[in-house]
């Protein structure tokens, strides 16, 4: 037995061998051979740049001093799992008791039957198509407001490949989901799909999927920080990245400086994201479960419009995409979309500076002209 | 403090800012409002937090934020819970089975 250890927030977390964590018993992984990190990281030089910015395109931040990592709590006390262990959270049945079945638990976010067929997932994002080995990006860190437990609010990547039934993702940002994680604080997660979000795929460590190599990162834990109102204020930000460690290589995660683990390359399909993928994707995407009828008060980012800029709206900046010959794409060309402009909506940038490419995001939900 | 929260969100409004517009409401707003209906979301919004399941977000919300929206006001209809998440009692066992066994102690 190596350990266990209870966060402040109450919760519990095994610290589960390396070389026995759940992904090693996955059908097709038992004579997997884990890696501890990927051969390297994309070339800086001969950098792809698509939308050049002027010197006129300026950091939103004034000074760096505006600008602070996120910390999970995990660890901030000092204490983490030992060396060649990884941090799983210890389920507890209420958590479960949020949902009908071990299907619903897997998929992204469970089909009640509230009001009728409402469960709506709205989006305000911006993507890239074309093929790919990644995708990186910073995001800012918030608490926004959920109206139900069951409803959720997310800023994250995707990196997917494959269309219909057999469309694949790996995604990863921060989420704040009460029915999953038991309270309302944002957290570190990743999810896959192998099956267009049936219940194939889940959420981070939950499926035996994701390899994970890191005993600093606990995948699913919350955060000490988040950012706050009013501006002038401290935006607390984490850099995530997807990497696909070339053709046969797996998909990588790195959040901040750590190399967090992979979701190997045989749970995906040769049509789907086994060797690359074909669209990096960024933003946010809420749950409206239309509560009497209406659309829901969940917030999208920090709940604010794009248009009231730092230290007001929420971002992802310094959007990168990694190109099949390993180099990085840098300041890409992005089609912003959104569900609905009037209940969440996205506004592209451009920076000269170390911002790169970036964007706001977010909206309240509903309001006069959204409901 | 906690079901004055429920109450607020009960007419649309996120807790801090409802609780402000509640007190306001109820110094300032002329007696033909339907005043009554507030007692009767009280009363209903009550119930459900003894409910675990049925919860709201208890974060703080931005006081000043959007001045002019989330003004609309409509009396929810139904407490904020869902009968269709409980599992019946043989899933319950398979989901609890499932965790045990993911993170099962031969694995520490």
């Amino acid at each position: 037995m190596v350990t266990s250890l209870r966060l402040r927030s109450g919760e519990v977390v095994d610290c589960v061998d390396l070389y026995k964590q759940p992904a090693l018993r996955r059908r097709g992984m038992e004579a997997h051979r884990i890696e501890l990190r990927p051969r390297g990281e994309p070339e800086e030089k001969g950098s792809v740049e698509e939308k050049p910015a002027s010197d006129k395109d300026v950091d939103p931040s004034s000074s760096s001093r505006q600008l602070s990592a996120s910390r999970q709590e995990y660890g901030a006390e000092g204490e983490i799992c030992p060396e060649k262990t990884i941090p799983i959270r210890r389920m507890d049945a209420e958590i479960l008791r949020n949902f009908r079945s071990l299907d619903d638990f897997f998929r992204k976010h469970p089909p009640h039957v509230v009001d009728g067929p409402t469960n709506l997932h709205q989006y305000a994002h911006a993507y890239r198509t074309g093929d790919n080995w990644g995708a990186q990006s910073i995001l800012n860190v918030w608490g926004p407001y959920t109206e139900r437990a069951s409803e959720f609010s997310l800023s994250q990547i995707w990196v997917v490949r494959g269309s219909g039934r057999t469309r694949e993702t790996v995604e990863a940002g921060w989420q704040k989901y009460r029915d999953l994680y038991g309270d309302y604080r944002p957290r570190l997660f990743i999810y896959f799909t192998p099956d267009n979000y049936g219940s194939g795929g889940c959420y981070n460590l939950t499926c035996s999927a994701f390899v994970q190599v890191s005993n600093s990162v606990y995948i699913g834990g919350g955060f000490t920080n988040v950012s706050q109102h009013p501006h002038p204020s401290t935006a607390w930000e984490f850099k995530l990245r997807w990497q696909k460690d070339g053709t046969e290589g797996h998909w990588w995660l790195k959040y901040g400086d750590t190399w967090v683990g992979y979701y190997p390359r045989t749970l995906f399909d040769s049509d789907g994201l086994r060797d690359m993928a074909a669209k990096v994707d960024f933003g946010g995407e809420i749950i409206d479960e239309q509560p009497s009828g209406r659309h829901t008060r969940t917030d999208m980012g920090s709940g604010h419009f794009p248009g009231d800029g730092f230290g007001y709206a929420a971002y992802h900046r310094q959007i990168r995409y990694i190109t099949t010959r390993n180099v990085w794409g840098v300041r890409p060309s992005l089609t912003a979309t959104r569900t609905d402009a009037d209940c969440y909506d996205i506004t592209l940038h451009n920076s000269s500076d170390s911002w790169e490419r970036y964007f706001y995001f977010g909206g309240p939900g509903f309001w006069a002209h959204c409901n | 403090m906690h079901s004055l929260q429920l109450h607020a969100s009960t007419f649309g409004l996120k807790p801090i800012k409802s609780a402000v517009l509640a007190v306001a409401c109820l110094v300032l707003t002329p007696g033909w409002l339907p005043l009554p209906f507030l007692g009767a979301a009280l009363a209903q919004t009550s119930g459900a937090s003894s409910d675990q399941r049925c919860h709201t977000d208890d974060a703080q919300d931005e006081g000043d934020q959007h001045p002019d929206i989330h003004k609309l006001q409509q009396p929810d209809t139904r407490p904020n819970c869902e009968s269709d998440r409980v599992a019946n009692p043989r899933e319950r066992q398979r989901m609890e089975r499932y965790f045990g066994d993911l993170v099962a102690r031969r694995m520490w």
